[in-house]
């Protein structure tokens, strides 16, 4: 009797799908695409692509029976430790996700395969880079096809790029809505009309989208129509250098001056970073996974993954993740992912039956979080009760490290400056209670210089 | 006068490939319609710049050969970007 489980995104592609089975990630090969796939190794295409890490590696494995009829293969991918999607990341990881992918389709053109998708959903970042997580995304190339992905890549990439950077990068989160990547006439729309007097936006984004709709009831087969090697490999540069062209507009967003105007001392700062060390060195057993709740430019999540441990930095401003990717990325770390996530409105269960693209509770638990000048803002600032808090956090990590800030330190009476202090509860006994619920607090200490108190808990929620 | 002679053939000859063979294409994503007639369009135009700015090189550095020079060109790093 078979347990299988199919992954619920795995269902687009006919050419084969993925599965769980014993707690293994699995993906079987279907014989429709025997051809592709084993191109895709005698080009050595694969084996490029793997070495330049650029594509998932995986192994052929032998199983007693398939996961269902008409397998060619069955392979066992590596495991990404983390699945993130493209409305989590910022404008630098959506462009070098997009970039990746163009560099594994010209690889793949040199040896006469082709990419016959280019979702950003495909792209995934293992060991600080973006990767293809799809081995089945290769097709032969036959003479004179047009790229098949080409709108794909535009809408999932160039639209959302285009739109963060003319207009806003919070904008990346239209892929939240649009599944499929930004629809090109509301990126046309979106974006303002200079524009247009930048060729490659003027033609894959403003003529793409005006053709779409003038063309749409041709019903004759445009696909009989043939484009030329010279003019494909014209078209992957000209989208290349679209990508490479847009930029970050920098300027202040409301959080990436943090470090500078929060009520820190430097020796706070300091007795505060020695302290989150130490208590994650007290946790049993040393945790492998760790998200840092808040992370803001990331200071503290790389006490984490300084010491292996894969970390998740949130925050819901792009302009922090954006710089927290930038540094990471400078600094190689293979262990620091930062995310573009609202704690307060955490990514859902999207796609088909709200199951294609996983929550970020469900992509969880991690083994450790850290809530670090956070609490104040989500009983505060989003009028949540401390009890839900303690609720939220004991199911989504095993170990937690939180702050509790009271009301008389300067960031609370800030939030309280403008509003009604409609919370009588907000005070570090009720704090204590309401966690106490929800988790065994193991250790309390002061942060030296603030009114602050750091706390190490364990939850009783989670095995 | 003469340049202009050759990118205009250029294209016509483009547009000419453009039209001419019927490759098969079975995608399981759907490339749209519209999204295929601008892209052959557009891959056409720029393929004919690339070919263009190729055949251009070629002529530059025949002429420069043939006055025993060997000037290199920063064209080797120009984007297609127009």
């Amino acid at each position: 009797m078979s347990t299988d489980q199919i992954v619920p995104s795995s269902f687009r592609d006919p050419s084969g799908f993925l599965f769980w089975r014993d707690g293994v990630l699995y993906r079987q090969v279907n014989s429709s695409y025997r051809e592709d796939y084993d191109l895709l190794v005698s080009s050595g295409l694969y084996d490029r692509l793997v070495d330049d890490g650029l594509l998932i590696p995986h192994e052929e494995v032998e199983l007693p029976e398939p996961a269902a009829p008409g397998a060619y293969r069955t392979l066992r991918p590596e495991c990404v430790p983390f699945i993130s999607y493209p409305y989590e990341w910022s404008f630098a990881q959506l462009k070098d996700a997009a970039l990746t992918t163009l560099r594994i389709q010209r690889a793949a053109f040199e040896r006469g395969m082709s990419l016959k998708d280019a979702s950003a959903y495909n792209i995934q970042f293992v060991r600080g880079r973006p990767l293809l997580i799809d081995t089945l995304s290769f097709e032969k190339y036959h003479e004179g096809a047009p790229w098949v992905a080409y709108r794909q890549f535009c809408q999932h990439f160039l639209a959302p790029l285009a739109l963060m950077s003319y207009v806003d990068p919070s904008l990346g989160q239209l892929l939240r809505l649009h599944i499929d990547g930004v629809p090109l006439s509301l990126a046309s729309r979106l974006l303002p009309f200079k524009s247009r007097f930048r060729f490659s936006l003027l033609t894959h984004i403003h003529l793409h989208a005006g053709g779409e709709k003038r063309f749409a009831e041709r019903t004759d087969r445009v696909t009989d129509r043939s484009m030329g090697r010279t003019a494909f490999v014209a078209l992957l540069e000209n989208l290349q250098s679209a990508i490479e062209g847009l930029r970050w507009r920098s300027g202040n967003t409301p959080w990436s001056d943090y470090y500078q105007t929060s009520n820190y001392s430097p020796e706070a700062l300091q007795h505060k970073a020695g302290l989150v060390t130490e208590f994650i060195a007290e946790m049993e057993p040393a945790p492998r996974t760790l998200w840092d709740l808040g992370a803001n430019r990331g200071y503290f999540s790389r006490l984490a993954s300084r010491k292996g441990i894969d970390t998740i930095a949130f925050d819901s401003d792009p302009g922090c993740v954006e710089e927290c990717y930038l540094e990471a990325r400078r600094d190689r770390d293979a262990h620091l992912l930062p995310l573009v996530v609202d704690l307060t409105n955490p990514s859902p269960g999207i796609g088909w039956a709200n199951e294609e693209r996983m929550s970020l509770v469900e992509r969880g638990p991690a083994d450790a979080a850290l809530a670090l000048a956070l609490v104040h803002h989500l009983a505060i600032g989003n009028n949540l009760p401390l009890g839900s808090i303690a609720a939220f956090l004991s199911r989504i990590c095993r170990w937690l490290v939180i702050e509790f800030v009271p009301k008389e330190d300067s960031q609370v009476r800030r939030l309280l400056a403008s509003r009604k202090d409609i919370f009588p509860d907000y005070r570090q006994e009720a704090f204590e209670a309401e966690f106490g619920r929800c988790f065994t607090i193991r250790r309390a200490a002061q942060i030296q210089d603030s009114l602050r108190t750091l706390y190490l808990m364990r939850s009783r929620k989670l095995p | 006068m003469t340049r202009l002679r050759s990118i205009a053939s250029s294209l016509l000859l483009c547009a000419c490939i453009l039209l001419a063979f019927p490759p098969p294409s079975y995608a399981y994503l759907d490339p749209g319609t519209g999204s295929l007639v601008v892209q052959l369009l557009v891959a056409g135009l720029l393929g004919a710049a690339l070919a263009i700015k190729l055949f251009w090189r070629r002529i530059r550095a025949g002429v420069a050969a043939l006055f025993g020079r060997n000037r290199h060109t920063d064209a080797d790093h120009q984007s297609h970007e127009h």
